[in-house]
């Protein structure tokens, strides 16, 4: 019984884990790059917990919405160290992880414009390479609404890559 | 020219999928996690809460009985290894791995200013920590509480997790480490739809109101202005000189940067005493000074959680959009069971388990030039300094030293001499026998065994010391040359071949020793704080802890540290092997 659970969760990790990795590793600021494994394993851990529950055919989009809450969780309580130890602190600003990271200014820009949960289905689209489908896996919506909103946040970006650019 | 959908691609920071060296260990130590545990956390809390002279006999979870010591306070085990960001940076045995091993080299730091610290210990409460059973309804109990409806549009759940989804107002819990964290958010689409109107909380004023905030962080700086183009020089026919030309127009200056995000200040507006009052309705939980910080036309409160009137590792957060309205909020709700009150040891003597406890931190909280945001999560748990024994830990850089060379081989032994030859027969004199054919050449002698490759340990020595830490690393088996061969066999008559030679001795153990300049580390401030501990069995406490702020004096950056400042016969660190991990969260 055991062995065949750790075989299911073998197959679901070799799958699942390059993207997972990668997925925390494009939003890792401000944790440190050496943050990444340990996220990665917070992940396979409620993965190995929550077997039963991934679904088998969105195994990549079910992870990477763990991913998501773990890394979430992870910024917030960096957040909350941050607050904790002000007065050692050096000042630092709200930037996100894509400002940090990407060199081409407009683009960068544009993302900054975007809302947060924009900013979030844009890049999982961009980067992450996953479909219409695999985001409402993630979000939790359907395949429909997930569509609609990529695209209107593929305007706004689009929009503000244009003012950026133009202007 | 790329297009916007290119230039975007190209900006991803990460192009392919990434897999973590240590892959298969976490992998392992994934699958070593126990998946259920709230039977037993029941049971746990059944027995406290049933008997408390029955705490002398339990050895369940975390608190192990003090059998005949003539205390009814129970000793509180620290667990082998947590689900901790930290817990999972070490081995399967909880041993410091190579590659992994986060903290300086030059690990050799004296602690000063202890001096100055209060030399009175106290005493405080320790509590154990329980998160609700049913998420679900406490999610939605803490969306009523900050006047909101969930959307239903799609929901995930499992046993301790529950996540909704759909436009208006989203959130999603889960409980693990103790407490069971919420988060609810605006969320985008069609028009926010879920908001019930305001819940008035109950009216709590901030204090203290006049400290002053962080200021935001200033604006970028305009970028220069191009400088303007040189003038064309002038003409330079008929050997006079051209007319040098105008000098450019200076360039437009660039403008000025936007105004940063303003920084945390203290809160006192009304948004403040709302926050205040949602953290008193989601517990009634002791609320710190909050602070506001304000981006992009968001205003943030955040609300630090006290424990026995001390600073936590916990906060509420709330941030509201312009018009007042929740934007989103993120929390713990848990409870505070106590376990039982405390002796502590002093500030000053905490300062003496750090400097006598150097070898066990695997980790330090530091800003600036050394440490990495990961590494501010662990802590230096105290031991009796008679207890501490040296920590061996593994690390790279030391090369033994190459084992003596073995001895040569005997040479092998001379073949035996041949047999005369038989004599002439009688009378005529015959002629002389043959000579006996030359005895077989000896066997070569056996090469002799090579010295295993030994294996590199640095041990920390110094202990209990303050002073320089000796790194005494001890290459064990080196290898040994290899033994001689075994001399050929003389030869001689027929006769029996000669002897094998005798295999070489493996090589001597090198020794090399290295000493390390100690860092003197000034202390400067000391504060009690609450944090929290995963114990045996998965139960999660909350543990005063004292934090200690300083110097590096020759580094000049700061430095932070923790220890837990319970007496170390309460203490049982018999399967923890390293430092004690901090609270995920």
């Amino acid at each position: 019984m055991r062995a065949a659970r750790e075989r299911q969760f073998r197959a679901i990790a070799d799958e699942a884990t390059p993207a997972i990795g990668a997925y925390i590793q494009r939003r890792i600021y401000p944790l440190s790059p050496s943050d990444v494994d340990d996220l990665v394993e917070e992940v396979l851990i409620i993965a190995w917990r929550r077997l039963d529950d991934i679904p088998a055919d969105a195994v990549v989009p079910w992870l990477i919405g763990v991913a998501r809450n773990v890394l979430r969780n992870a910024h917030r309580k960096y957040r909350r160290g941050e607050l904790a130890t002000a007065s050692l602190a050096p000042a630092h600003h709200d930037a996100s992880a894509e400002e940090r990271v990407i060199a081409d200014e407009a683009v960068r820009s544009a993302l900054e414009a975007l809302s947060e949960d924009d900013r979030d289905i844009v890049l999982m689209h961009a980067w992450d390479g996953l479909s219409s489908a695999q985001i409402g896996t993630i979000l939790g919506i359907t395949t429909n609404a997930a569509a609609v909103r990529l695209s209107r946040a593929q305007e706004r970006f689009r929009s503000h890559f244009s003012s950026v650019t133009v202007g | 020219m790329k297009s916007i959908d290119e230039r975007l691609a190209d900006a991803n920071p990460v192009s392919e999928g990434y897999l973590p060296p240590a892959y298969e260990q976490m992998l392992t130590r994934a699958m070593s996690q126990a998946r259920h545990r709230d039977p037993v956390w029941r049971t746990f809390r059944l027995r406290v809460g049933g008997s408390v002279a029955a705490v002398s006999a339990l050895t369940v979870l975390g608190v192990s009985a003090l059998n005949g010591a003539g205390s009814a306070l129970p000793v509180l085990g620290f667990s082998a290894s947590a689900a901790t960001p930290a817990a999972s940076s070490t081995s399967a045995k909880g041993v410091p791995t190579q590659g992994e091993f986060m903290v300086p080299r030059q690990m050799n730091y004296v602690f000063t200013g202890g001096d100055a610290f209060s030399s009175d210990g106290g005493s405080a409460p320790v509590y154990a920590l329980s998160t609700p059973s049913d998420v679900h309804a406490t999610l939605e109990s803490v969306a009523a509480t900050l006047g909101v409806t969930l959307a239903t549009t799609a929901v995930n759940q499992g046993k301790g997790y529950y996540d909704t989804q759909g436009d208006g107002y989203a959130g999603s819990i889960s409980s693990y480490n103790g407490v069971s964290s919420w988060f609810i958010y605006q969320s985008s689409g069609s028009g926010v739809s879920g908001a019930t109107g305001v819940v008035t909380p109950p009216t709590v004023s901030s204090s203290p109101a006049s400290a002053t905030g962080a200021s935001g962080a200033t604006g970028a700086t305009g970028a220069t202005g191009a400088t303007g183009s040189t003038g064309a020089l002038g003409s330079t026919s008929a050997g006079s000189s051209g007319a040098t030309g105008s000098t450019g127009a200076t360039g437009v200056s660039g403008a000025s940067g936007a105004t940063g995000a303003t920084g945390p200040v203290p809160a006192t507006g009304s948004l403040a005493d709302q926050a205040l009052g949602y953290v008193k309705a989601l517990g009634d939980y002791s609320a710190g000074q909050a602070s506001e910080s304000v981006s992009g036309g968001i205003t943030t409160i955040t609300v630090p959680l006290l424990i026995d009137g001390h600073a936590s590792d916990m906060t509420d957060s709330f941030s509201f959009n312009s018009d007042g309205t929740l934007h989103q909020a993120s929390g713990d709700q848990f409870t505070l069971t106590p376990v039982a009150t405390y002796p502590l040891i002093s500030p000053a003597d905490g300062v003496s388990q750090i400097n006598a406890q150097l070898g066990e931190f695997n980790h330090f909280i530091a800003y600036g030039a050394v440490a990495t945001p990961s590494i501010a999560r662990s802590t230096v748990a105290p031991q009796a300094l008679s207890t501490v024994a040296p920590v061996t830990v593994a690390m790279s850089p030391a090369t033994g030293v190459t084992g003596a060379t073995g001895a040569t081989g005997a040479t092998g032994a001379t073949g035996a001499t041949g047999a005369t030859g038989a004599s002439g027969a009688t009378g005529v004199t015959g002629s002389t026998g043959a000579t006996g054919s030359t005895g077989a050449t000896g066997a070569t002698g056996v090469t002799g065994v090579s010295g295993t490759t030994g294996a590199t340990t640095t041990t920390l020595g110094g202990l209990h010391r303050i002073g320089p830490l000796m790194y005494s690393s001890t290459a064990k088996n080196a290898s040994g040359v290899s033994g001689a061969s075994g001399a050929t066999g003389t030869s001689g008559a027929t006769g029996p071949s000669g002897a094998s030679g005798v295999s070489g001795a493996t090589g001597v153990v090198g020794t090399t020793t290295t000493t390390l300049a100690p860092e003197t580390v000034k202390l400067t401030s000391e504060t009690m704080q609450y944090a929290s501990f995963e114990m045996k069995g998965g139960v999660w406490m909350e543990l005063p802890v004292y934090l200690y702020t300083g110097t590096v004096v020759n580094g000049g950056y700061q430095v932070s540290f923790r220890v837990v400042p319970l007496p170390s016969q309460y203490l049982d660190f018999a399967t923890t092997t390293t430092a004690i991990p901090m609270g995920a969260r």
